[in-house]
């Protein structure tokens, strides 16, 4: 996983094809990254996702329509605005979800750069709630050691202990997958995140419990029962007030909490984000700068 | 985040008879409640009490796009038709109750996707016939989550509540509280900024209370309203 840099969105335009609108690259804080067909965008998303991606319609080797499709099989969350002339026959059957602003239209490109704004901050194209500066959040989140460390595992391990869970964890919920930074029982060290409860513990000032994952809606099609897990019960780790994680426990079995579990996972989460901002890195919030073209 | 058209936009007016305050360009709201105790019209009469240079947007999934203008007129009055756009994918194969016969077709509520680029599309029409703000409704999210999965939804929902917020505009979402895994609505419910529950009271009138999403624990005061539509007194 590669680390948040500066904002940045990538633009998907034949050789020939319009360069992108003033108002995108000029009254935006985003840098713009050419992509020329729709295997050179999904190759530049498979290196790493940007902001929110925007796309003609007609490119050299596909639509900008199937290039959605394509892009978030990469990337189930990226956002993706189809900037083009385009009516329901030329945009054709979809499989995804998109935003379409029809260029020819008087304000378009006003109105792309603020649903790019919007895409960007809020990440509102994910197939799950995020946070209202979601964008935020992830840079706080990945700016942090993604490498497992004794010190979380002790607390993972504290939390099995008392839940008398198979699985515990300290995990980071990052822009595209849960980490786990501290592990007890040998979970997995990634899930992604549209497939872990911990996506949802984030947003939450309480903790979540959560009896039998495989009864819940929310996990349906991605169903945690391939990972064997069952119960669940996470609370939200902060650092320097932005949820960057969470600590949860987690078995086969469904399950209940004890009496004080709450209370306890809030006060292992509190501990873990005291630890995670001392162990901070001093480098934390690179900008590196990534005007190109590709 | 730039707001220029919200900012400089006026708040969204609802019926006087709502005990709801007007709210802020880029809001969204979920109405939840059974159809019975008046959910679906309170969902409609946010929707629908736009100025008239106000356009509006309906995702048309419970019935046709005509049946829900009919519904939609039931409790506002007679609309122009000129500020409506209706993503008609109820999958009615009855042209007459389609809003616009031969163009709709979205084969139905599961097919979200495509529900979500129409009423992109549609919207864009709507600011080129000059309505610079938009009220979007939905109605029902409940009919769209019996037809495809949460997750899928939960994209459609997201990526337009977020074109509300990035535009200025007013999104209203209804939920049909009895039908439905509860625990899929309270996941859809966090994409709103308010919740509007709607019970009928023992006399027959319906009562609604406004939470802020973000705060669960901070729940409103029920306030019963006398609607224009006909009420039927409790057994």
């Amino acid at each position: 996983m590669s680390r948040m840099e500066g904002p940045w969105i990538l633009y998907v335009a034949g050789a020939d094809g319009p360069e992108p609108p003033p108002a995108l690259t000029e009254r935006t804080p985003f840098e713009t990254v050419r992509a020329e067909s729709a295997a050179a965008a999904v190759a530049r998303v498979e290196r790493g996702a940007p902001d929110c991606v925007v796309t003609a319609q007609q490119l050299p080797d596909d639509t900008g329509a199937s290039l959605a499709a394509a892009l978030r099989a990469v990337d189930p969350t990226v956002g993706v605005v189809l900037y083009a002339e385009a009516d329901r026959e030329t945009v054709g059957d979809v499989d995804t979800t998109f935003e379409f602003v029809d260029a020819t239209s008087a304000g378009a490109a006003e109105r792309l750069a603020r649903l790019v704004e919007t895409i960007a901050r809020t990440r509102c194209h994910a197939p799950y709630p995020t946070a209202p500066d979601e964008r935020e959040r992830i840079v706080a989140t990945e700016t942090l050691s993604q490498e497992r460390t004794a010190s979380l595992d002790r607390l993972a391990e504290l939390a099995g202990l008392h839940f008398g869970t198979e699985y515990a964890a300290v995990n980071l919920v990052g822009g595209r997958d849960v980490t786990a930074v501290g592990r007890y029982g040998d979970p997995p060290a990634r899930v992604p995140r549209e497939a872990s409860a911990c996506t949802y513990t984030v947003l939450d000032d309480d903790p979540t419990v959560i009896p039998d994952l495989h009864d819940d809606p929310r996990f349906e099609r991605y169903d945690p029962g391939d990972l064997g897990l069952q119960f669940y019960a996470g609370a939200r780790v902060l650092v320097d007030g932005q949820p960057v994680g969470t600590v949860c426990v987690y078995d086969s079995e469904a399950g209940t909490e004890p009496e004080d579990g709450r209370r306890f996972l809030s006060v292992l989460s509190a501990a873990a984000g005291e630890h995670l901002s001392a162990a901070e890195a001093p480098t934390a919030g690179t900008t590196a700068s990534r005007g190109r073209s590709e | 985040m730039s707001q220029e058209r919200g900012e400089g936009a006026g708040r969204f007016e609802l019926p006087e008879y709502l005990p709801v305050d007007d709210l802020d360009p880029g809001t969204n709201v979920v109405v939840s409640g059974p159809t019975a105790a008046g959910a679906r019209r309170v969902a409609l009469a946010l929707a629908t009490a736009g100025a008239p240079g106000e356009g509006l947007l309906l995702v048309s999934a419970d019935v046709g796009g005509e049946a829900l203008l009919a519904h939609c007129e039931e409790v506002a009055g007679e609309l122009d038709r000129e500020r409506v756009a209706v993503v008609d994918c109820s999958g009615t194969d009855d042209e007459q109750r389609r809003f616009a016969p031969g163009v709709g077709d979205i084969d139905g509520p599961g097919d979200v996707a495509a529900v979500g680029v129409e009423a992109s599309r549609l919207y864009e029409e709507l600011l080129a016939r000059g309505h610079d703000q938009v009220r979007v409704g939905v109605v029902s999210v409940s009919t769209l989550l019996l037809a495809s999965d949460l997750p899928t939804v939960s994209q459609f929902l997201h990526a337009l509540t977020g074109r509300v917020v990035a535009l200025g505009d007013l999104g209203v979402f209804l939920v049909d509280s009895s039908a439905g895994d509860p625990r899929a609505t309270e996941a859809l419910e966090r994409f709103c900024d308010h919740r509007v529950t709607v019970r009928r009271e023992d006399d027959g009138r319906p009562a609604v209370r406004v939470d802020d999403v973000a705060r669960p624990g901070g729940l409103g005061e029920w306030t019963a309203f006398d609607p224009p539509w006909d009420v039927v007194e409790r057994d």
